[in-house]
């Protein structure tokens, strides 16, 4: 091999190694909180059966019902139309107590399937769920429909809780 | 004498139409087989995560287009130390393309070093496993983990690039090649997401590759 051959070949092996290595990047986004969030909106039914989003107009109180205790995850929240919870990791049926401003409560059960899921080496485990139904009580909500049952890192709404006028 | 040389001149020409003849390009001649190894899998451990070893074989069409079957072999045994993430894998995969020699012509037909073009399709099928540590349910606490076994997972994509290529003795050639990967399809599972494909690298919607190939030169006249 000739001294300008090894000189061609070095030189362009070298700018080979700087622009693999230069591009080598982990190719995932971490978020920096790995917690996919069940997001629910607000709605309501009008006279003319016209489906609406709907702005809460009392203070909300939201517990969830943690180990038999209860937990408040969302303290007076006022004119909301929408909000997103966090799901448990293990258990199958996930307890959420409304409570309004006239100390009425309602009582959501969300009974979900929980998939960890392998994003990348980077980021790790990550816990998305899927929705399987939800039951409630009706002192404020009239119905409940899931729209999106998989419950990832998306924004996308997965239940409409329709509340009565 | 003068008659002597008037008697050599035609047999001259005659010489000459037959060295022109002999040089004439053909673009469509086949003019033999090369086999190639990738030496790059054997150092990519230095820089990433994983190794692989690749061979090849090339065929020569007109010194300018070349055919070119891959197959290889990518192993992956890796543990992430910060967050003690552990994937495995190892599996064979497969590329078809060509080479094309931007240096021929018709004055320069066989030019010993050159640049050449590239592309390919490539293709994996394989499966993997998946170990995770625990995690903390940061609301409810508990803990829980991932242990995947034999998860199926494929992907097809293209490579286009550049190489060069230089004569180093008689039938042997060394060169390398950088390469652009785009991922055309990959399996998802539903409790995972491929992180690294044998003969593409790691999973992402585009990467770089490289080559550093020994070719030997099959004598075919």
């Amino acid at each position: 091999m000739t001294s300008n051959t090894a000189k061609i070949l070095t030189a362009t092996l070298l700018t080979a190694c700087a622009l693999f290595l230069g591009a080598c990047d982990s190719g995932y986004e971490c978020g920096i909180n790995k917690t996919s969030y069940n997001r629910i909106k607000f709605y309501n039914i009008d006279s003319n059966n016209i489906e609406n989003e709907y702005k809460f107009p009392d203070v909300l109180t939201i517990s969830l019902l943690v180990n038999g205790k209860d937990s408040i995850v969302v303290n007076h929240l006022s004119n909301a139309s929408d909000l997103q919870l966090p799901m448990s990791y293990t258990q199958e049926c996930d307890t959420v107590v409304f409570c309004y401003e006239n100390n009425a409560t309602d009582t959501l059960y969300i009974k979900h399937e929980n998939i960890p899921y392998f994003i990348s080496m980077e980021c790790g485990l990550a816990m998305y769920h899927r929705l399987q139904s939800v039951t409630h009580t009706n002192a404020f909500i009239d119905s409940v429909a899931i729209i999106n049952d998989y419950v990832n890192f998306d924004n996308n709404e997965n239940i409409k809780l329709y509340l009565v006028q | 004498m003068f008659s002597s040389i008037l008697l050599l001149v035609p047999l001259n020409i005659q010489a000459k139409d037959k060295e022109k003849k002999e040089g004439e390009y053909k673009f469509f001649s086949f003019n033999g087989v090369g086999i190639q190894a990738d030496l790059f899998g054997y150092i990519f451990p230095l820089i990433g995560e994983y190794t692989y070893a690749e061979g090849a074989v090339e065929a020569n069409i007109g010194n300018r287009l070349y055919p070119i079957a891959e197959i290889g072999y990518g192993w992956c045994n890796y543990t992430e130390e910060t967050n003690g993430m552990h994937y495995k894998t190892s599996s064979p995969y497969y590329k078809v393309g060509f080479n094309y020699n931007f240096f021929t012509k018709k004055d320069n037909p066989n030019p010993k070093n050159y640049i050449y073009g590239l592309a390919r399709v490539g293709w994996c099928n394989f499966k993997y496993d998946i170990n995770t540590p625990e995690i903390t349910d940061p609301v409810w606490s508990g803990n829980t983990s991932l242990n995947l076994t034999d998860t199926k997972g494929s992907s097809i994509w293209a490579e286009i690039g550049a190489g060069i290529k230089v004569k180093i003795a008689k039938g042997f050639h060394m060169g390398w090649s950088i390469r652009y990967k785009f991922r055309f399809t990959e399996e998802k599972s539903p409790n995972s997401k491929m992180w690294y494909i044998p003969g593409y690298g790691i999973n992402k919607s585009t990467c770089f590759g490289g080559s550093y190939s020994l070719i030997y030169d099959i004598p075919f006249k």
